[in-house]
């Protein structure tokens, strides 16, 4: 109970990222934490973080939560499905630009931005969220999510130009008007 | 090694932050560790039944097996021989045999058919000349000695006798002094004889 009482908001915080409704989402917290009772004998401390396996379990519950519920929106491609960077010919932006982009904080381009990450595929905003938010490197996000590394790497860097490329176009767009 | 981008991206942690500002104000409910315990608690109980019935399960499975097994061993060494001739015949032939066997089988076969044969090859009895039968009547009907034995008399003197000592048994009837009987029952024939002769004279007076 001492586990439960550490990293229950933590848990409960990342799961209702993800699942919206208070009450489901606690209910999914206590199926991580029964989950984690049962198989605690399976940690192993030298692959990952506690509170990373905590993580990976509460990720997996969620799939399976959305999968019961046969809620649709969250959908889980497979690597070869989605689309990589060098497809999308119109993300042709520098590394340089989009550093600069992100890096220079500005009030119109934040409310841009957190209008840019609401409308992302669930997929892509959990791995900015663990990234991001929850200080996850790649390596622990791949062993959350069971992605690989240089995919996820990939990934994160189409969705950075991606977001700065979303952000030019409403910019554009506001000045225009 | 890949590019650490969250030093630099100020923009984007602002923005997360910003979006999901809501969560961070959610609180875990008071009640969520007792509601957490007791489904530990009611968990560990399915868990524990369903491990019960896995192990009552396998006890009475392997109790099955032992009884069957001890089932199978006992009809087979205790079963009792049936006679030779019927067992050759009743047993079925193993693949090892059935030459020997069905020699056997025929053997069995060929005595028994000859016993049957030699019942039926028995002389019929000899049957009495139907001459010969009629003289031995007529010898029986010729035979002129005195009568010396009444089978009837037998059975007065059984009733006199028990008139005389009702309270007798039967078993002690059996000890009457066979000597007097004969000689009454001589006495006696004697007299239907003498009344017979009489009748007899008589008739012939009358003729």
């Amino acid at each position: 109970m001492q586990l439960v009482e550490l990293h229950a908001a933590d848990v409960i915080r990342f799961i209702a990222s993800l699942i919206p409704q208070r009450e489901d989402a606690e209910d999914v917290a206590q199926d991580v934490f029964l989950a984690l009772y049962q198989g605690f004998e399976r940690y192993d401390a030298k692959q990952s973080s506690l509170k990373t396996w905590m993580f990976r379990i509460a990720y997996h519950k969620v799939l399976h939560h959305h999968r019961y519920r046969n809620r649709m929106q969250f959908i889980r491609l497979s690597e070869d499905e989605i689309p990589n960077i060098s497809e999308d010919a119109s993300l042709d932006i520098s590394d340089e630009t989009v550093d600069a982009f992100l890096h220079e904080p500005t009030t119109d381009r934040e409310a841009f931005l957190v209008d840019a990450l609401s409308h992302l595929p669930e997929d892509d905003r959990l791995l900015i969220l663990l990234y991001y938010r929850e200080d996850k490197s790649i390596r622990d996000i791949s062993y959350i999510t069971d992605r690989s590394e240089p995919y996820l790497t990939s990934r994160l860097q189409f969705l950075r130009k991606k977001l700065c490329k979303t952000i030019m176009k409403l910019e554009q767009h506001a000045n225009r008007l | 090694m890949p590019t650490d981008y969250r030093q630099n991206d100020t923009l984007l942690r602002h923005a997360i932050d910003k979006l999901y500002k809501e969560n961070d104000k959610m609180k875990v409910s008071p009640d969520f560790a007792d509601r957490l315990r007791q489904r530990i608690h009611q968990e560990e109980t399915k868990r524990h039944t369903r491990l019960m019935r896995r192990r009552i399960g396998f006890a009475i499975g392997i109790a099955a097996a032992v009884a069957l097994i001890m089932y199978i061993s006992i009809s087979l060494f205790t079963k009792e021989p049936q006679s030779d001739s019927k067992s050759l015949i009743t047993r079925l032939p193993t693949t090892d045999e059935p030459e020997e066997h069905k020699e056997k089988v025929d053997t069995v076969k060929r005595e028994q058919e000859d016993t049957v044969h030699h019942v039926k090859e028995l002389p019929p009895v000899p049957r009495l000349p139907k001459r010969y039968m009629a003289s031995q009547v007529k010898k029986e009907k010729d035979l002129d000695e005195p009568v010396t034995y009444d089978e009837s008399a037998d059975y007065d003197a059984a009733e006199r006798y028990l008139e005389a000592s009702p309270t007798q048994s039967i078993t002690s009837l059996i000890e009457v002094d066979y000597e007097d009987l004969k000689r009454e029952i001589e006495e006696r024939g004697r007299k239907i004889k003498e009344n017979i002769e009489l009748a007899i004279n008589q008739n012939d007076e009358e003729e």
